[in-house]
């Protein structure tokens, strides 16, 4: 057989051409969860998650199950199943599932073809499916299990979510990605160990003049980036044999397959073309019926590298007036990050520039609860529905607000959300570099700061909030873990100066927590 | 048997490749994998040479007609590859050129086992279940010592162009206009997105010198080239990678200029000799050179030389001119050396013959060989193409030589 693109040789073993002696890094993803799911789904013109009974949550692919245990702890009526292959991942999921006491949130260790053809792995009918970062990663086969498994699995009306690699922003690292691998390859040492050379080789070649350089300017930024990267994220992305970006059009072929339709990114900006596309190309977009060409379109004028797509088991009915009562439906609520003068948000390219003048208000509100698009509406009387809902996803964009997360009577996702807190803040005790605290008020997490949660962990065993002994406690901690706080990209080794930036800190991160606490339910 | 499925825009496709290379005769590949140090299959005697991807029959007719004693059998995914290549040989009268016209790559080939496979542009544009037909067809019908030539555009060269091609592919699928406006159709989306700004257009400057040529292509070239197939492209680890599995072994590259130090910035000869396996040694060699093609060189079975045994086959290489006549009136010159050091004498045949100004003369024959075949290819070549038919074939160099070659060459060459 032809290996797929940089593979040289099939992959030997269980691990089919995945990197498995380096565990993956261990992020969460707070876009993925059910509220932020609905959100996307309402601002492209579908229905919101069904919430009125228990939703059936499974990751494929779950890695260490953080974003996992997130759904599960910080959502009431959500039941979460993930699996991986990766036996390493599986453990470390079911752990952080135990120490939290999540009840609701099962681990397997299988592969994608056990799970596409054993439907007694996991639960047999499920409402969401999320795969993220792992389908441009795996070969043609598991992205073809991983379509099988949603196509017999998946709920009519259920959502599956993909995330993958577009060639029009990472299709230059595709070589470079095979170079990496051939050298890494004939080192006997570990990837991770042997990742750096293989990556100052590449650097040699382009500084020696090698024609294929410069790269795209996406790939660029990636490779400068390389040398200081988390080499645990890197090994992953760049030296598994199946690496391969993919075009929109073969996704949805796919997931047309398991006839799933495609609703829009979950990216809160995606839909505003107006906020991105220069007007020559948005008529381009806007004469092409075609909805694949439009996204590869918009792809290739974006140079995007990343797709995060949703895709539905069936489109749901929809009329503008029934989209429109999504919208106002809608409801988010704030973040406690406050617009300063100049403030930007990301967009498909580049980014907007907020007029304070017009946001700052609007943050103000959310500071005091969360709002609706008639709120918003009631603020700016000559706002639309549909000006209101681009005000709310550029507030979402730009990490002021998140959607709101229904909360069941009797639910127990406070409880829960809090002993995954306090489970990450017992692992960075012990030297783990968790920055994320789970917010049953949006289903997700709010990022935080590491001295922050050491602080807050010192809090929630009983100390007085008094930042100058909270902040002696963190030093201590730090002393015990022979780290040091680092300022302005250097480590700071002075133990007063030290004490200071720490307090500086700590101080900061308890005003801005002590208001969300009671806003994002944070216990 | 699989069926290739292919879907076809509307319009006339030209074939895949109307153009005859030199590097993929018998002659050329034979002392390739000499000059790359690995025993050249023996040619002296019937052998037989298997083209897939015959284009429009140029390069398989000519092997043909300068071989008349070898079986040449051809294939192509695409019908109008197949009746060119098949109108060719009839109006040459090449008795010794089998057409597999029939649907799908039969597992044997068509015969006996193949002294020379060569698989031009075929595993590009193929489907995963066509590679593997290829590969697989490879191993079982590849002889032992044989060669087999793989030639494919590169993950380097095309990668950032590839998905420019499949929106264009995807574009003219459903275009249902006039057919004759297709490739305008498809081109003016592109200059639009282009002048809009659209960055992946713009940003890129190896998309942005493709995208120049294509505005002075000929549509047909166009359609045959990126509006009919998948533009797949390889690195040499996948091609190798499979090669192996098939039992054959990199020897090197036909094209023999990629095997010269000049074909790689000075700065980087270095950490690409000196890579730790071959395969990395090829990736840093295309990331240094960035061709847009390879043409990967395999033999069934490695039978390296030593090195005076290598020197020695060289120096009995005999070389034509092509580029003029020679002071002392002959046109033949023997330019390699024996018991000079390697890899001088390698080197030095490889640059003649890259540049164009030297040819091997097949063994045992004379330059002025003429035959009936040849006369009647030529003939058939200039019928096709008239006056600016563009290679003549040479029976003394089982090859052919740019028809535009300098006229005293030609007579030398038993041409004309």
């Amino acid at each position: 057989m032809i290996p797929a693109q940089g593979a040289s040789a099939p992959a030997a073993g269980w691990r089919d051409g995945y990197v498995v002696d380096v565990p993956y890094i261990e992020p969460i993803t707070s876009e993925l969860c059910p509220a932020w799911f609905s959100m996307a789904c309402v601002l492209n013109g579908q229905p919101p998650i069904d919430r009125s009974r228990t939703l059936v949550w499974a990751e494929l692919g779950s890695g260490s199950g953080l974003s996992a245990c997130m759904v599960a702890a910080a959502n009431d009526g959500v039941e979460v199943w993930g699996c991986d292959f990766n036996p390493a991942h599986v453990e470390r999921a079911r752990s952080l599932a135990a120490k939290a006491g999540l009840a609701h949130c099962t681990f397997d260790e299988a592969s994608f073809e056990d799970v596409a053809r054993d439907d007694r792995i996991g639960p047999t009918e499920v409402d969401v499916v999320v795969v993220h970062g792992v389908y441009s990663w795996v070969s043609s086969q598991n992205q073809q299990h991983i379509v099988e498994f949603i196509r017999r699995r998946l709920r009519p009306g259920g959502l599956a979510y993909i995330s993958y690699e577009v060639p029009t922003g990472w299709a230059s690292m595709v070589p470079i990605a095979e170079a990496m691998r051939l050298h890494t390859e004939a080192d006997p040492r570990r990837l991770d160990l042997a990742f750096p050379e293989a990556v100052d080789a590449i650097h040699g070649l382009a500084e020696g003049g090698a024609r294929y350089f410069p790269l795209g300017p996406h790939e660029s930024t990636q490779l400068a980036s390389l040398g200081h990267a988390d080499v645990r994220y890197a090994v992953h992305e760049y030296l598994g044999s199946h690496f391969r970006p993919l075009m929109f059009d073969e996704v949805a072929e796919a997931m047309a397959s398991a006839r799933c339709s495609h609703i829009g990114s979950v990216n809160a900006t995606d839909h505003l073309k107006s906020y991105w596309a220069p007007p020559a190309l948005q008529a381009i977009l806007a004469g092409t019926p075609d909805p694949q060409l439009s996204q590869m379109l918009q792809d290739l004028i974006v140079q995007r590298p990343l797709r995060r797509d949703l895709f539905r088991r069936g489109l749901a009915p929809s009329d503008a007036l029934s989209q429109e009562g999504w919208l106002r439906a809608l409801e988010v609520t704030g973040l406690g990050k406050e617009v300063r003068d100049g403030a930007t948000v990301g967009v498909a390219v580049g980014s907007v520039t907020l007029d304070a003048a017009y946001y700052r208000p609007l943050v103000d509100l959310l500071a005091g609860a969360p709002l609706r698009i008639e709120d918003l509406i009631a603020h700016r009387s000559e706002l639309t529905v549909p000006d209101a809902a681009a005000t709310m996803s550029m507030l979402v964009g730009g990490s002021y607000a998140a959607p709101v997360a229904p909360r069941l009577p009797g639910g127990s996702s406070v409880a829960s959300a809090g002993r995954l807190n306090r489970a990450f803040i017992h692992e960075n005790r012990d030297g783990a570099d968790h920055r994320s605290l789970i917010a049953p008020a949006t289903g997700s997490a709010i990022g935080s700061e590491y001295v922050e949660m050491l602080a807050l962990g010192a809090f929630w065993d009983g100390m007085e909030p008094d930042p100058a002994a909270l902040s002696q406690q963190v030093l201590q901690t730090l002393a015990a873990q022979r780290r040091q706080i680092m300022d302005d990209g250097l480590l700071v080794p002075e133990p007063v100066e030290a004490l200071t930036i720490i307090e500086r800190r700590v101080r900061g991160g308890l005003e801005r927590l002590r208001g969300l606490f009671a806003s994002l339910a944070i216990r | 048997m699989q069926v290739e499925e292919e879907m076809a825009p509307p319009g006339s496709p030209a074939p895949r490749s109307a153009a005859f290379s030199r590097e993929l005769t018998p002659t050329w590949l034979s002392t390739a994998c000499l000059l790359d140090g690995h025993r050249p299959p023996d040619l002296d005697r019937w052998f037989r040479y298997v083209h897939l991807g015959c284009g429009a029959g140029a390069t398989t007719n000519v092997v043909a007609a300068v071989h008349p004693e070898a079986e040449v059998w051809a294939w192509a995914a695409r019908p109008a590859d197949l009746e060119a290549t098949r109108r060719l040989r009839d109006a040459a009268g090449l008795a010794n050129v089998a057409v597999h016209e029939r649907v799908g790559l039969p597992t044997d080939l068509g015969g006996d086992l193949a002294d020379l496979i060569v698989v031009e542009d075929v595993l590009t544009s193929a489907s995963d279940d066509l590679r593997r037909q290829v590969v697989n067809a490879i191993g079982r019908n590849l002889r032992p010592g044989g060669l087999a030539c793989v030639t494919y555009k590169t993950t380097v060269g095309w990668t950032e162009i590839a998905p420019v091609q499949r929106i264009m592919r995807h574009v003219a699928l459903r275009h249902s206009g006039d057919p004759d406006q297709l490739v305008a159709s498809v081109l003016g989306l592109l200059e639009q997105l282009r002048a809009g700004g659209a960055k992946h257009l713009t940003e890129r400057p190896a998309v942005g010198r493709w995208l120049d040529e294509l505005a002075t292509t000929d549509p047909a070239v166009i359609i045959a080239d990126y509006l009919t197939d998948d533009l797949r492209p390889m690195s040499h680890a996948q091609v190798s990678g499979a090669l192996r599995e098939a039992g054959c072994d990199y020897v090197g590259s036909a094209r023999l200029g990629d095997g010269l130090d000049s074909s790689i910035p000075p700065a980087l000869q270095e950490v690409v000799t000196t890579a730790t396996s071959p395969a990395l040694r090829e990736s840093y060699r295309d990331l240094a050179a960035r061709p847009m093609t390879r043409m990967d060189l395999f033999r069934r079975g490695p039978s390296p030389m030593s090195a005076p045994e290598r020197n020695a086959a060289i120096g009995r290489l005999r070389l034509v001119h092509l580029l003029g006549s020679d002071a002392d009136g002959s046109a033949e010159s023997v330019h390699a050396t024996d018991g000079a050091d390697p890899p001088g004498p390698a080197d030095h045949v490889r640059a003649l013959m890259d540049s164009g100004e030297a040819h091997p003369l097949v063994e045992g024959r004379e330059p002025s060989l003429a035959t009936a075949e040849a006369r009647r290819l030529n003939a058939a070549l200039e019928a096709r193409h008239g006056a600016s038919a563009p290679v003549v074939a040479v029976p003394a160099l089982g090859g052919a030589v740019p028809a535009a070659t300098d006229p005293v060459v030609l007579a030398r060459l038993g041409v004309r």
